[in-house]
């Protein structure tokens, strides 16, 4: 029995689908519509009907059979790839074939910490490294000022997520074998980026998400020391990739660090662990959608009467700041934020 | 990769449906230190959101539970119901018919339940417009359009009117799909909304036709699309917030690898969460993951099976494997007497198990998520004993 016969057709991934609930079933079939019915049936998907899951993972978490659905979507999308890109996924491959990175680089941005001597590596990821450096300064500062000196390798690449959510998996073992050795030698590897975490978990290497790292080695009491949230109200925003690929252990860890931070109020409200709809390849392939998401999920925070969101991951930033509705902060620029009196 | 850091709890509860909620409630507010851990969504959340409790107690007495201890589980439950339920917002009102008393809840319908329109618009926060107007037929009672309007008026952002189209059974059953587009279009014209709600009768993929009702009135519509399981999902979320008030610590998304038993005693439960293991210390741990439709338990070959393929499993209807699906619905984790787990013909003294897990007691035998719950406060009675 193959995993997507397990399929009880009890429409729990249907209904825990940000894209589904957001545009209906005439925009995006679904993932049960593409994962099960679709491949059952033979019924022929189009890759943009494919390419509009955000890979969030709340279908696979919601089936009460436990079929990994998002796997079997990636799956259709690389059996299904050849020429049938969109134009921000083709300028996605460029990017990396050009520079190594699935953005273009900005000549105003340096590669920040090309220092030997730490065993423990902070790995830049694409969106830090070049779209949004302060979060990679801000990680290396709450690092550092937390006894934690880090490198940070010229010569590291994209991690290879961007590749496997289109389907281009001889593209990705290349960058595997750009980052492999150099990796290797520290001692670990943290990063901003929960979709990098879970690449290099996936080439082998034990890398730990920041938040992680902060929690489980640094710990909560000896971070928040000295902070002030200064009477700020903030909604959290659990990244998918974090939440529920790194683990839903991040969401205690997170909860616990921010509830720990004096003079910051945590707002709660039912989306938190709602798509902000920048993974999966969703932002660069339809942005519009992604877009939509984001917008919604920022006034929903902005309903709950918080002054802006947090989040664990830098692309959330970049997609929650396009909503242009609520400042956006990484967890690692609050800290440094809070650190400055 | 590196194992997450070692926890060690006073119980640990598997499965976070209505028989985990209450039972992590339960020991949580006699003052010990719980988690509770689940994955997928629980037939509790896929459910209509009542629960029945029956009055025939054979299956739960057929466990070989004490008649009086039941009893006890039994209003115990139907008082959480009421009084917790109440506290996490739901509003449950019980009704004695059919051999049981039947608990439903009222008023879970709010505006984020209403979730998709065809067209342009799609989701309540990209309605185009402050006005809004749903249509209904004067008769016909599966389309509650005052109810909708009632619950898209929750929301002070927007102003909403209802409309009855005056309409027969006959009509409706005359009526080809184009005739209602015209009694939609007539409605809407006297309508001042600027986004229409209409029964659930286009196909929410036949674009051509949602256009035309757009092009010839001049206005958006939309089908308030409603979850089916939405009553339960509420229940659901009023459990886990009773739970959670209670200091019950709950990780959604993770499941159980591992459990290391022995001498009869369980020491530790291995936990994924993510990419990552966690070894969980417990005094007593109680099993509610559900049973063949919440997804605790599933079906190999001609038997039930555990996740784990740990525990030993029962069957309240013995066959010989041609009605194969009742067999292994009526079947379940073997306990007791009573609900300790029974692993490879031995009583485990500190886990337990309850809901849909116990035989006879899975959702596809009807047995009811009040006995469900009833006998998920036994287990942690019994789990809050053995943590001692």
């Amino acid at each position: 029995m193959s995993e997507e016969d397990r399929c009880i057709r009890c429409g729990s991934c249907m209904r825990a689908c940000p894209v589904v609930s957001t545009f209906g079933e005439s925009v995006f079939p679904g993932p049960r519509s593409l994962a099960v019915d679709a491949p059952r049936t033979g019924k022929p998907m189009s890759m943009d009907e494919l390419l509009k899951c955000s890979i969030c993972m709340m279908c696979r978490d919601a089936c009460p059979s436990r079929i990994d659905l998002p796997r079997s979507i990636l799956a259709l999308r690389a059996a299904n790839r050849r020429g049938t890109l969109r134009p921000g996924h083709k300028r996605l491959v460029e990017n990396i074939d050009s520079y190594g990175y699935s953005v273009r680089p900005d000549e105003g941005v340096h590669g920040p910490y090309p220092c030997k001597g730490p065993t423990t590596c902070l790995f830049p990821g694409c969106i830090s490294r070049w779209r949004r450096p302060e979060i990679l300064d801000d990680a290396a500062y709450v690092l550092r000022s937390n006894g934690t000196e880090v490198a940070c390798p010229e010569d590291l690449v994209c991690c290879g997520s961007p590749l496997e959510k289109i389907g281009e998996h001889e593209r990705r073992e290349r960058l595997v074998d750009r980052n492999f050795p150099i990796l290797e030698k520290f001692e670990r590897v943290v990063t901003t980026c929960p979709g990098c975490a879970g690449q290099i978990v996936g080439y082998g290497i034990d890398a730990m998400h920041i938040v992680e790292y902060l929690y489980e080695v640094v710990g909560v009491e000896h971070l928040v020391s000295g902070l002030d949230g200064k009477g700020l109200k903030i909604a959290v925003h659990m990244p998918c990739h974090l939440n529920r690929d790194v683990g839903p252990h991040t969401k205690e860890y997170v909860h616990s660090i921010l509830g720990a931070i004096p003079g910051l109020k945590v707002v709660e409200y039912p989306e938190e662990d709602r798509c902000c709809g920048a993974g999966g390849s969703l932002l660069s392939g339809f942005p519009e959608m992604a877009a939509a998401l984001a917008k919604g999920k920022a006034s929903a925070a902005d309903r709950a009467g918080a002054d802006l969101i947090v989040t664990s991951c830098p692309f959330c930033v970049v997609n929650l700041t396009n909503a242009g509705t609520m400042r956006t902060l990484d967890i690692v620029s609050l800290l440094r934020t809070a650190s400055n009196r | 990769m590196i194992d997450l850091p070692k926890k060690e709890v006073d119980v640990l509860v598997i499965g976070s449906g209505a028989a985990g909620a209450i039972s992590a409630w339960d020991s949580a507010v006699k003052g010990l230190d719980v988690s509770m851990i689940g994955v997928g969504t629980p037939a509790t959340e896929m459910s209509s959101g009542c629960i029945r409790f029956n009055d025939d107690r054979s299956v739960p007495e057929g466990l070989g539970l004490d008649r009086g201890d039941l009893e006890d589980a039994f209003s115990r439950a139907e008082r959480f119901l009421i009084d917790e339920m109440k506290t996490s917002g739901l509003k449950m009102e019980g009704a004695r018919r059919d051999q049981g008393r039947y608990y439903r809840c009222h008023g879970t319908i709010v505006p984020e339940n209403i979730v998709q329109g065809p067209t342009s618009s799609g989701g309540l926060d990209r309605i185009e417009g402050e006005r809004i107007c749903v249509i209904g037929f004067e008769d016909r009672t599966e389309f509650d359009h005052r109810l909708f309007a009632k619950a898209l008026a929750q929301r002070s952002d927007l102003r909403v009117e209802h409309i009855a189209v005056g309409t027969t059974n006959g009509v409706l059953r005359n009526s080809s799909v184009d005739d209602l587009l015209d009694m939609f279009v007539d409605a809407a014209g006297s309508a001042s909304g600027e986004v229409v709600f209409v029964p659930p009768f286009i196909s929410l993929k036949d674009i051509d036709r949602w256009e035309e009702l757009e092009k010839r009135s001049g206005r958006k519509f939309a089908e308030p699309v409603m979850d089916l399981g939405m009553p339960g999902a509420r229940l659901r979320d009023a459990l886990i917030s009773s739970a959670s008030r209670a200091g019950v610590s709950i990780t959604n998304g993770a499941s159980i690898v591992g459990m290391s038993i022995s001498k009869g005693s369980l020491n530790e439960v291995t936990v994924r969460s993510g990419h990552r293991l966690q070894h969980i210390e417990c005094g007593a741990a109680v099993f509610c993951g559900g049973g063949l439709v919440g997804g605790g338990l599933g079906v190999s070959g001609k038997d039930v099976i555990d996740p784990l393929g740990l525990f030993d499993v029962r069957y309240l209807r013995e066959g010989d494997g041609i009605d194969i699906l009742a067999r292994a619905s009526s079947g379940g984790i073997r306990t007791g007497p009573g609900l300790e787990a029974i692993v490879d013909g031995e009583k485990v003294r500190n886990l337990f198990v309850a809901g849909a897990s116990l035989p006879g007691m899975n959702i596809v035998e009807g047995n009811g998520i009040g006995d469900a719950m009833a006998t998920a406060l036994l287990a942690s009675k019994a789990a809050t004993e053995a943590s001692r």
